[in-house]
């Protein structure tokens, strides 16, 4: 099967990982079957959001099977705007992404909620960092309040992975990818019960975290076929719009 | 190609619901095709590793697929040199210890004594390594040794430091279940050679799958994969000829 994978990332890593121009991670899709991932800029993550997406836009350009997350950051409220209208009116950037931790604020604060509503105009999917209860509690009820915007739930809550996953069955707006270092057991079995498989998409965090890890656990979960089209493809297709996949 | 899983456990979760029993742990080896595993009993870690040890014994006795691994701990003082003495005795060469379960510094006179008395005793030991910097205080104290030391939990995080450690003593080893990165094997074993490695999984808490994968995938020809899923452990551990 031809993989979707809608968590990855484009940039340099303070951790002993050799840099990937846009063909490396070509090359790493391919050794992992994955036909498309939708990338966010670590540069823009930790460091400068516009120069970041600009170098993520540069590089995925020649790219159909690399698609962009557009990195916004909630302390930059009017640029976080103006970068979703630079890149958002084609097919090649497809979301928007927000990393509460690395931008000091939470996703229940005050900056964040007037960005996602910013976001929620545009009517693009969110993928939001999420680990633990308190952020996935603020990141449930900050997605209530725009139910119009599709919201991930990145890395399914961490260790509040039930809680992450029971509440993207409950809320139509809310979805989850499970990439972390903590492949607990029955995590994807279980989350697809709690969630229903219309609401579990195929994350990896590549290539901060190599996408045969992450397959590791989503292979070794209890899927029938049908599902398992639904979780590595199908639903991100949807859910993005996603054409020539 | 017999795979050697060097770290799993079994028993009680207290702070989630979750099935970690013995027969929990069995069916994840089966499920991952993994022939054998290293384990211990939770029992001992959080409430006497007296008990633990036994259970862990008689555990490994009804079913040969698994190696006991003993634990200690070095905050007790009564009877912690008298327990290594009494599992190495039974034949346990593998020790585990769980600092921060428990809540003790690694530069801890009881536990660097306890260290010494295994290394007397001809065993391996089994370290939490999650965080930059213990790698390096590990290797202050125990790098001139001759004691195996094996690094656990080393990820993306400290693997730079865990490298550099592993590869200036020549007692330290390297467990894998977090091991994540897309070259990370691959960069261990050029840094260290594939000997220094050891296969974990972390089962039954953790899936086996994704720890396997990183193996299989990595560019190691399949002698060196077979010495990092098995043959290394087994080694070490002295475990019969079907691992060789």
């Amino acid at each position: 099967m031809r993989i979707v994978d809608v968590h990855a990332h484009f940039g340099k890593w303070p951790f002993p990982i050799p840099v990937r121009n846009a063909e490396g991670l070509l090359r790493l899709m391919d050794e992992a079957e994955i036909e498309m991932c939708l990338l966010s800029s670590a540069l823009a993550i930790v460091y400068d959001m516009r120069e970041g997406n600009r170098a993520l836009a540069e590089a995925i350009a020649p790219h159909p099977r690399l698609r962009g997350y557009v990195t916004l950051n909630a302390n930059y409220l009017a640029e976080s705007c103006e970068e979703m209208d630079r890149y958002l009116d084609g097919e090649t950037f497809v979301g928007v992404k927000i990393h509460p931790s690395y931008q000091g604020r939470s996703a229940g604060s005050v900056e964040n909620l007037r960005l996602m509503e910013q976001a929620a105009q545009r009517g693009r999917p969110l993928l939001i960092h999420t680990m633990g209860e308190e952020a996935v509690a603020e990141t449930v009820e900050a997605a209530a309040r725009f139910p119009e915007m599709k919201v991930i739930l990145a890395h399914g809550g961490g260790v509040a992975w039930q809680a992450a996953a029971s509440k993207a069955g409950q809320a139509p707006n809310l979805y989850v990818e499970f990439c972390a270092s903590a492949c607990e057991y029955w995590k994807v079995t279980e989350g697809l019960r709690l969630a229903g498989a219309e609401k579990v998409l195929f994350g990896s965090d590549m290539d901060l975290i190599s996408p045969h890890f992450i397959r590791g656990m989503y292979d070794s979960s209890e899927m029938d076929e049908e599902t398992r089209r639904k979780v590595y493809r199908d639903n991100a297709i949807k859910l993005f719009g996603l054409t020539g996949v | 190609m017999a795979i050697v899983d060097s770290l799993t456990f079994f028993g009680v979760s207290t702070r989630k619901r979750a099935d970690w029993s013995v027969e929990a742990l069995l069916a994840a080896l089966e499920r991952a095709s993994i022939h054998r595993a290293l384990t211990c009993s939770l029992k001992g870690v959080f409430y006497d590793f007296r008990e633990g040890n036994d259970e862990t014994l008689a555990v490994c006795s009804a079913h040969p697929q698994l190696v006991p691994v003993a634990t200690v701990d070095p905050r007790r003082a009564f009877g912690c040199i008298e327990e290594v003495e009494r599992m190495a005795g039974a034949g346990c060469r593998a020790f585990r210890f769980f600092p921060r379960e428990q809540g003790w510094p690694y530069d801890f006179l009881p536990f660097v004594r306890l260290v010494e008395r295994i290394e007397g005793a001809g065993g391996i030991i089994f370290l939490p390594c999650a965080e930059n910097g213990t790698a390096t205080q590990l290797f202050r104290l125990f790098g001139t040794l001759r004691v195996p030391i094996v690094l656990c939990g080393v990820s993306y995080w400290n693997l730079s430091e865990a490298l550099a450690c592993v590869g200036e003593a020549r007692n330290f080893y390297l467990e894998t279940h977090l091991i994540n990165t897309p070259d990370g094997i691959d960069l261990a074993v050029r840094r260290v050679g594939e000997r220094r490695l050891l296969l974990g999984t972390n089962a039954p808490e953790t899936a086996p799958g994704p720890a396997l994968a990183m193996i299989r995938a990595s560019r190691l020809g399949d002698y060196e994969k077979g010495l990092v899923l098995g043959r290394n452990v087994a080694r070490l551990l002295g475990l019969d000829d079907e691992n060789r």
